[in-house]
């Protein structure tokens, strides 16, 4: 049992580098299991007619793909391009840039390049300033994520899966519809007492 | 051969167009310098990043948007409409609130069982047993930790969800549909449902 949880740590270690990729199958797998969850809630809920829980279950089923789906999309886009802003040198706290204008010779040209990390270069000269480098590219990825995540999950997810439960519904709608009218005349939906006096 | 070295070579040419036009892209961005960060700085961060915190800001962000975003969808009739937005204020409120619990126990967990430097076996118990040397910097430790709790979080909330969250959420919606959602008028016309045919 020891050595599976040093195993199980171990490779948590690993991940701890680089924890986004984690996150993401973290948020997925949490997603799913929340998602499947709360459908059980609304089909176990005696209080809600069929209409509804047609439009709850297709809103609770598009709130996690919506979800994984925008994570992508949006929240991992600002999170990745907040970090290549502030590793291309765009974006930098005073200490970092004047440090640039000293060092204009080497590294003036490579600033705002692609394939350039100001960080590693920082971290090479043991530079004074790599500390405040560190700490506002920590805050700036926080902050962008966080946003990112607003964005995604309060914002683009509930019109996503609003637009396509409404969808689903009418579906539902016109399917019920649909077997209502094809029933014989002679049925009614009510059981009525008759009371036939001659 | 041949064919696959043309595709090959057509594949480099289009991957340099792309980062030609993602350079040109960005060299449009002008180049903003700000204040050094502060210390102080650094804790928010430590703290806003820790999953409880970034629970709660998600969940006070979330309680504001989605039931306003629900409320103004006209395309479905009213009582779905009102039942949905119960339905989400519900499932947010319960969310957040055992999703913090959940994960700031397992935080609190985790950060006792990970003290590099504690005697104690049980202070190093979810410490791998080779440290790697990015751990031992309060930064590499802090985020091993997140990571963790992370994991722990989401193992505890498999169970929440089905044993609390949704069991809750139906509940907290069938109350709030009972109190704030229209009754039926007093004069509303009540169904027939007895009908004697008379011949």
């Amino acid at each position: 049992m020891s050595k599976f949880l040093d195993k199980i740590l171990s490779s948590l270690a690993n991940f701890s580098k680089d924890p986004s990729r984690m996150l993401i199958i973290t948020g997925v797998i949490g997603w799913g299991f929340s998602a499947i969850a709360q459908m059980f809630g609304v089909i176990f809920n005696p209080k809600i007619d069929r209409k509804e829980k047609s439009y709850l279950l297709a809103q609770e089923g598009w709130d996690a793909i919506a979800n994984i789906g925008c994570f992508f999309l949006i929240t991992q886009v600002a999170k990745m391009g907040t970090a290549k802003l502030f590793k291309t040198g765009k974006l930098a706290p005073k200490s970092v840039r004047e440090f640039i204008s000293k060092n204009n010779a080497e590294i003036g040209e490579k600033i705002g390049k692609l394939d350039f990390n100001l960080g590693e270069y920082l971290s090479q000269k043991n530079a004074s300033c790599f500390k405040d480098y560190e700490r506002a590219m920590e805050f700036g990825t926080t902050a962008a994520t966080i946003i990112g995540s607003v964005a995604a999950t309060s914002v683009a997810t509930p019109l996503i899966r609003n637009h396509k439960a409404t969808k689903f519904q009418d579906k539902f709608i016109k399917y019920q519809e649909a077997q209502l009218n094809s029933q014989p005349t002679f049925k009614s939906l009510h059981h009525y007492n008759y009371d036939m006096r001659i | 051969m041949y064919i696959q070295s043309i595709s090959n070579t057509n594949n480099i040419a289009m991957q340099g167009k792309w980062s030609g036009i993602k350079q040109k892209l960005f060299d449009k961005l002008p180049n903003v310098t700000f204040k050094n960060p502060s210390e102080k700085l650094e804790k928010a961060t430590d703290i806003i990043t820790r999953p409880g915190p970034n629970r709660a800001i998600m969940g006070a962000t979330a309680i504001v948007i989605q039931p306003a975003i629900d409320a103004s969808n006209k395309k479905i009739d009213k009582k779905t409409r009102d039942l949905s937005v119960c339905r989400t204020i519900a499932k947010i409120f319960v969310g957040t609130a055992v999703g913090i619990l959940v994960r700031h126990k397992a935080y609190k967990f985790v950060e006792k069982r990970t003290l590099l430097n504690d005697i104690s076996k049980s202070s190093k118990s979810l410490l791998p047993k080779l440290i790697p040397d990015f751990m031992k910097s309060e930064m590499g430790l802090k985020k091993y930790r997140n990571l963790v709790a992370t994991a722990l979080g989401l193992c505890a909330l498999f169970f929440t969800n089905f044993l609390v969250d949704a069991p809750l959420t139906t509940i907290l919606t069938n109350l709030m549909q009972k109190k704030f959602l229209e009754k039926e008028p007093a004069n509303a016309p009540k169904e027939n449902i007895k009908e004697g045919i008379y011949v």
